[in-house]
């Protein structure tokens, strides 16, 4: 097991690597002078060259790119270009806002996709089935952005039950916070419950189609022993690794629902870093977002491994 | 939703499809019998975008700033928007937009993450590892975030919304491809193919590539839908399609502003939207019923 991990940790470095690449790269051909954003208004050329030189702009993209990676080595994703405070801090304080969206929401569509995904399956072909699979399309046919904005007519311009939008941070007001998040948790949940019931319903069928099921039903065993005890246990596994997937996915992916309920998360911080053309904020989150990916893909995969005994006891390397 | 298709006529005994003379017009007809609304829903999405905005009943971009913000009406099916813009003739000319840039983005995700994936699958070794770094990086590059920043290379565009979608849709493609190359180079008749002497690239070309087009199909029936709702959502954050032209994304954009006055104008926008992307969902869920023989028990 620790060989294992050891080995997987060793592989993230070459893939940590492109990905800095790339967001340098991406970043570095968004066009726009950056020595004029930094510059001001009523710059003159000096002051405009003055500020490529701090920027380090005057050197070739290489010597820029390892600069750029010792900095960040040592934790320092630099300031930003318009407000002048360190990147980190900005991203540490939207990332709660995010984290909450994204965990609630992901928890939310999960408690519904289990029962759902699974209860669509053991009635495979059945009206019950396609019903449930047809609502479930439904919930992932629908934009997300626009269900939000369904919500928000409904429970705050005609019920005005729920504000429309803005946020609290949780440790000044666990109700206000609360009370602001359920329409955004209900959009992304909704959302994910389709995405994750397909998931669920698929691998359950699958499961249940193995041998081993058949072997299971033929001694003689009740079919509720069947389907929890064999069934689901072995459809869990996958599923780990999907929700894994969706969690590390939705870090980066909920821009447009944060958007609309004018939440400041991190999506959002990127969003009004591209139309300001901030590029130390878009290469700040875009990184960590990435990174966040990798690391939550490797925890899911020593689970994985750890929840498969043929990983486990090292035959499946 | 996915059941019910082993009692067609191609199907032997076995269950296993015996091999068809017309083998387009027999998926064709599966699909049809298996889901008639997704069929429905897609046939009318193609036709609107094929000749929709040639049908409209009023010029889409047209501004009448006396008939701004109707109410849905005899003469304005929809109503008309902040610009006295017929909203169903909007949406008609949207549907071309999005059907253009569903079927473009995945074109350039498959052909892309296809070739990726042939070369990673059938070469394997150094440009198998390379190249699969070079996917999970990309993987991990958040979706939106990255279709965020090509719109801020490119600028707002219809192209820029294309390509966005196009590369995020390219890290799926190539391991799918990569996947199924693997398992059929395992296969019986590649070594029978290589035994007999028949060169790499003509295996390549006869026996690899016709078997991975199945598989491939069905990553595709999971972008396309995926790729209309991208659209929307880019168009919607301002990152797309640029007024006066609609898109549904800007669409709904406006329908927002107005939610309270005229909520009809977002809701039918939406409401349409979704119906297509189910469609399309419906559509390649059959399709891949049909398609994976696996599937059809």
């Amino acid at each position: 097991m620790a060989r294992y991990i050891t080995f997987r940790l060793f592989g993230l470095i070459p893939v940590l690597l492109i990905i800095s690449l790339l967001v340098f790269l991406v970043t570095a051909l968004i066009p726009g002078n950056a020595a004029m954003i930094i510059a001001g208004e009523e710059a003159t050329r000096e002051d405009i060259k003055k500020a490529e030189i701090a920027l380090g702009l005057d050197k070739p993209i290489h010597q820029r790119y390892i600069w750029w990676m010792g900095e960040i080595v040592q934790g320092d994703l630099g300031n930003s270009w318009l407000s002048k405070k360190p990147v980190l801090d900005d991203i540490l304080h939207a990332l709660p806002v995010t984290l909450e969206l994204t965990i609630l929401g992901l928890g939310l569509g999960t408690l519904i996709a289990f029962p759902v995904g699974v209860i669509s399956a053991l009635s495979h072909g059945r009206t019950l089935d396609k019903v449930m699979f047809g609502v479930l399309l439904t919930s992932i046919s629908v934009p997300a952005f626009w269900s939000a904005l369904m919500l928000i007519l409904l429970f705050s311009l005609w019920l005005r039950v729920l504000p429309p939008s803005g946020y609290v941070p949780l440790a000044e007001d666990i109700l206000g916070n609360l009370e602001r998040m359920i329409l955004p948790v209900v959009s992304v949940g909704a959302f994910q419950a389709g995405v994750n019931a397909r998931f669920v319903r698929s691998g359950m069928l699958e499961v249940l189609g193995q041998d081993y099921i058949r072997t299971a039903r033929s001694k003689g065993l009740l079919e509720r022993h069947v389907v929890i005890g064999h069934a689901f246990k072995n459809m869990l596994i996958p599923v780990v690794t999907f929700l894994g997937l969706q969690l590390g996915g939705l870090l980066g992916g909920l821009v447009i629902t944060e958007e609309v309920f004018a939440l400041p998360g991190i999506g959002r911080l990127a969003l009004n870093a591209v139309f300001n053309r901030d590029i130390p904020v878009i290469q700040g989150v875009v990184l960590v977002v990435a990174v966040a990916y990798v690391l939550i893909n490797l925890l899911v995969d020593v689970l994985y491994a750890f929840l498969n005994p043929r990983i486990r006891y090292g035959h499946g390397q | 939703m996915d059941t019910d298709n082993k009692s067609t006529a191609t199907n032997t005994p076995d269950d296993i499809p015996a091999l068809s003379k017309t083998p387009i017009r027999d998926l064709i007809k599966n699909v049809w019998k298996d889901q008639p609304f997704g069929v429905t829903v897609c046939m009318l999405f193609t036709l609107s975008a094929l000749i929709g905005p040639e049908l409209v009943p009023y010029d889409p971009n047209k501004i009448n700033m006396a008939e701004r913000l109707l109410p849905i009406g005899l003469l304005h099916p929809g109503g008309t928007d902040e610009f006295g813009r017929d909203i169903f003739s909007r949406i008609l000319s949207g549907s071309r937009v999005a059907f253009g840039v569903s079927v473009l983005s995945v074109g350039l995700s498959s052909i892309v993450g296809g070739l990726i994936g042939l070369i990673m699958g059938f070469y394997r070794g150094t440009a198998d590892y390379v190249l699969s770094r070079v996917v999970d990086a990309f993987q991990a590059f958040p979706a939106v975030l990255l279709a965020i920043a090509v719109a801020a290379i490119l600028g707002p565009s219809i192209s820029t919304v294309i390509i966005s979608i196009g590369i995020v849709g390219v890290p799926a493609v190539a391991r799918v491809t990569r996947g199924s190359v693997l398992q059929i180079m395992a296969m019986d008749y590649v070594e029978a193919a290589r035994a007999v002497g028949i060169r790499s690239r003509f295996i390549m070309l006869r026996t690899i590539i016709p078997n991975i087009i199945p598989p491939l199909i069905i990553q595709l029936s999971y972008l396309a839908p995926q790729a209309i709702l991208w659209e929307s959502g880019l168009s919607f954050l301002g990152l797309g399609m640029r007024p006066p032209n609609a898109s549904w994304g800007t669409m709904l954009s406006s329908g927002k502003s107005y939610m309270f006055s005229m909520p009809s104008y977002a809701v039918i926008t939406g409401v349409v939207v979704s119906i297509v992307i189910l469609g399309v969902n419906l559509l390649g869920d059959s399709l891949r019923v049909v398609l994976d023989p696996q599937l059809r028990r």
